[in-house]
């Protein structure tokens, strides 16, 4: 029997950037680019697991917004035409870099795009469909994230807003998935007391913390962030394992800055000749990545040398056998100290694998293999395995806290960002109004008060005080935010007074589809 | 004569020619990739794009919010442990109603003041605060940030006016805020819930488990000095309470704080932890009693049960 367990958790999320409006968006390559690189490759190590019967466990979060474009016919479409251009550079790539050093990794990249374009014909370009087969496999546990990814401590003043955040992602992963999601990924580890009520309410039994999350929670756990704690409703909290976390994460000691890997910052983008990449960037001519890059990350300094795709795959293994020992040795350490198997919780935004650490996804199969076979200390396991294996643990009240720089909400309230929060506020209680003046309506007032809900949602993203605070295209953020905002603000003025535009709400409706399903009389509810 | 008037005309339409097509071409062989990182910084927003919108183009529109809602509002966000931030908003009703109860005068004679009530364990009535301090703010301000420098408390916070004759006068009051532990808690009592219901008290010793490296990555992450708990020492962290960082106002410096209990003590700590398992150093954890096994899946309720009575000291 294995004498301590791992919960691997890969949180996947992307604003919702749907903009049918403009010919080419910036903030959908967002979406195209994650796909190509960090979800499909992902996709691939699952199949070669499943295909060979690798008995792993591992939890995914998918958050709303990635659901609704997996699923979008317009997203998956261009979608489409993104990967054929690709397709396209990668073929003249291969032509122009024969005989060079080049060569190797044009032909990887050649490959991979084609590996890519069969792998999304299989699965009808709904990357959903695939995730559902590994979760019917009963290898992924996937769970769920707050409706639109919204900082819930700082939308807590009004608990409906926090109410909805969950029910809304609660509803629109049944309706993917056929039943309740187990368990919730806090938007950022957002936590505060009080905030379980509501996943209870909607049937969710755990989520996660960062560390301090856990170790700061009142009372004091006694086996610190190795075994989930039950808040006083019952619902669990996973702390996150620091040790594990760091060799990941960490951007000077991590794995994922060996010498031997790809280097992200050399694209053919941007060292090409204009002319050449020109159909390949922004149709302004501004350089963007392509996602060609040739070289390794070398040393320290700005000398590059070509990649070689079998020395980081070599590496991959190698990192991948580390992460392995340093968690048995853990485990070995804390069965000193428990009276159970401890466990180690190991989270990770899904989109550094494949997209900033080339190598991440290799890593996660060789780790997997590796876990499942040349061992017998470390389970895999998710939390509801987990559960089900201990199913008494103790009670405390975790602490408000976040897995953002410093811990607590400093990123997401800042002299930058803090202005977003009197509309936010304001738009919550109005809401709430609506909800509660028209507790039956018909027809287009009925569909004006469900956008409004949705434009609602769309303004409480984290990501728009996220990038406020990091300083790299604030423009975007500040619009995204105030166009929703405005939108909300013109629906409830002119329902109240009204007026509707019918036109202009249904226009809406259009562009902004989230959520489709939403009935905005959940906020009365609250 | 005129023919070389047409050379210089040519020559100085060549060298326009060159410097155009020179200054044309160098933005485009000019453009390098975005420099790496030097710091250590997670990787979580990598996927944004590293080129900013083009200049030329016309910014897409970006419709304005209103600066006010015309209501009366006012919120207070704990950031961290150690500061606050409210926000306010006063309808011009109220300040009519003002003016109107304390004369036409008072507004511009009186000064705009926050007063942050401490009301941690107090149902508060706006009156039975533990302490209080009064925080002058700008006649312009609507937002501030306040630097309490303590964790685990709660905090309440009122806009108001202190008139000519000293009093205080209450316009808004916000909603409760409550700032985050920072250490870890003091508390040691143990309660455990079973999933299904069946609740059953373990053992009450407690012992934090954290090995030194654990502690070293808070305290750096904190920036905080941050003392490693051994193993065997049940004891709560001393640290640091107040925050080195620049305030806008540094209330704890400010207030003269009656009978505040020492900030280093938890305001809700029970002492019901079994002393001897100070003395004993580090107990070994007692598993649950064997055979003890319920059945799997989850609960519609989990069922919590009472503390746990005192230990009863062991003959030893």
């Amino acid at each position: 029997m294995a004498k301590g367990y791992l919960a691997l958790v890969l949180h996947a999320h992307l604003p919702f950037v749907r903009h049918p409006e403009h010919q080419y968006s910036l903030e959908e390559k967002w979406l195209y680019e994650a796909v190509l690189e960090c979800y499909i490759p992902l996709i691939w190590v699952f199949e070669n697991l499943v295909n060979d019967s690798v008995p792993f466990r591992l939890t995914l979060s998918l958050s709303p917004p990635l659901l609704t474009m997996f699923a979008d016919g317009f997203l998956q479409q261009r979608c489409r035409n993104y990967l054929n251009k690709l397709i396209e550079l990668a073929d003249k790539e291969v032509h122009r870099t024969n005989g060079g050093p080049f060569y190797g990794p044009a032909r990887m990249y050649q490959d991979r795009l084609r590996r890519t374009q069969n792998t999304m014909n299989h699965y009808n370009w709904n990357l959903i469909e695939a995730f559902k087969k590994f979760k019917e496999a009963g290898r992924l546990e996937i769970i769920t994230c707050a409706a639109t990814h919204g900082y819930l401590p700082l939308l807590f003043v009004n608990p409906a807003a926090v109410k909805v955040q969950i029910a809304a992602a609660v509803d629109l992963y049944r309706k993917f998935f056929g039943h309740n999601p187990p368990g919730m990924w806090l938007p950022e580890c957002a936590y505060a007391p009080g905030i379980d009520l509501y996943l209870k309410e909607n049937g969710i039994r755990f989520f996660f913390l960062d560390s301090h999350g856990v170790l700061f929670a009142s009372h004091r756990p006694r086996f610190g962030i190795y075994a989930p704690v039950f808040c006083p409703t019952g619902v669990a909290a996973f702390g996150r394992d620091i040790e594990s976390s760091k060799q990941v994460w960490s951007a000077k000691e991590g794995y994922p800055g060996d010498f031997d890997y790809r280097e992200y910052y050399r694209d053919i983008g941007f060292d090409e000749d204009f002319n050449y990449v020109r159909d390949y960037i922004h149709p302004d001519g501004i350089r963007v990545n392509t996602g060609l890059k040739y070289f390794r990350i070398t040393g320290r300094t700005n000398h590059k040398e070509p990649y070689v795709p079998e020395w980081a795959t070599q590496k991959a293994a190698t990192h991948a056998g580390n992460f392995m020992f340093n968690r048995e040795h853990q485990i070995r350490y804390l069965n000193h100290f428990m009276d159970r198997p401890p466990l180690l919780v190991a989270p990770y935004d899904a989109e550094l694998f494949g997209h900033w650490w080339f190598e991440g996804p290799q890593w996660l199969e060789f780790l997997i293999r590796k876990t499942v076979y040349d061992q017998d200390i470390v389970e895999l396991v998710t939390p509801s395995d987990y559960l089900r294996l201990h199913p008494c643990n103790q009670v405390v009240t975790p602490c408000a806290s976040s897995w953002g720089n410093k811990g607590y909400h400093e990123v997401w309230l800042c002299g930058s960002n803090d202005w977003v929060y009197r509309h936010l506020h304001w738009g919550a209680d109005r809401m709430v109004e609506l909800a509660q003046r028209f507790p039956g309506s018909e027809g287009m007032l009925r569909r004006a008060l469900n956008q409004a809900a949705r434009e609602l949602l769309l303004a409480q993203s984290s990501d728009w005080p996220f990038i406020m605070a990091t300083g790299t295209m604030v423009d975007y953020a500040v619009r995204r935010f105030k166009t929703h905002m405005s939108n909300f603000k013109g629906i409830y003025q002119q329902v109240t007074e009204c007026r509707l535009e019918d036109d202009w709400v249904a226009d809406l409706e259009s562009r902004h589809n989230i959520f489709p399903d939403i009935d905005y009389r959940v906020y009365a509810e609250a | 004569m005129e023919v070389f008037a047409w050379m210089i005309g040519i020559a100085l339409l060549a060298i326009a020619t060159a410097v155009y097509l020179w200054s044309s071409r160098r933005p485009v062989k000019k453009m390098l990739p975005p420099a790496p990182p030097v710091t250590d910084v997670e990787f979580g927003m990598d996927l944004s794009p590293e080129t900013p919108l083009p200049q030329s183009k016309p910014a897409p529109y970006t419709p304005e919010l209103p600066r006010r809602y015309g209501r009366d509002q006012m919120a207070l966000l704990a950031r961290d442990p150690y500061w606050l931030f409210a926000y306010w908003e006063i309808s011009a009703t109220k300040q009519e109603e003002f003016s109107s109860r304390y004369g036409p005068e008072a507004w511009h004679t009186s000064r705009p003041v926050l007063r942050l009530y401490d009301i941690t364990g107090v149902d508060f009535k706006g009156n039975n605060a533990n302490t209080y301090v009064d925080i002058a703010v700008n006649e312009e301000a609507d937002n501030w940030y306040m630097e309490v420098g303590q964790p685990n408390r709660s905090f309440c916070v009122d806009l108001g006016r202190i008139l000519s004759t000293g009093q205080f006068v209450t316009l808004l009051r916000s909603n409760i805020a409550h700032t985050p532990r920072a250490s870890l808690s003091e508390r040691f009592d143990e309660e455990w819930m079973w999933l299904e219901g069946v609740y059953r008290s373990l053992l009450r010793y407690h012992f934090g488990l954290s090995s030194p490296l654990l502690l070293e990555e808070i305290s750096a992450r904190m920036g905080k000095e941050f003392i490693p708990v051994g193993i065997s020492s049940p004891v709560g962290l001393p640290i640091g309470i107040s925050s080195p960082g620049v305030s806008s106002v540094g209330i704890s410096s400010l207030i003269g704080v009656p009978e505040r209990p020492s900030p280093r003590r938890e305001p809700e700590r029970v002492v019901v932890a079994a002393p001897e398992s100070l003395q004993k150093g580090f107990p070994a954890p007692v598993g649950l009693p064997e055979g003890m096994i319920l059945p799997a899946g989850l609960p519609k309720g989990a069922a919590k049960a009472t503390r746990p009575k005192p230990r009863r000291k062991k003959g030893v």
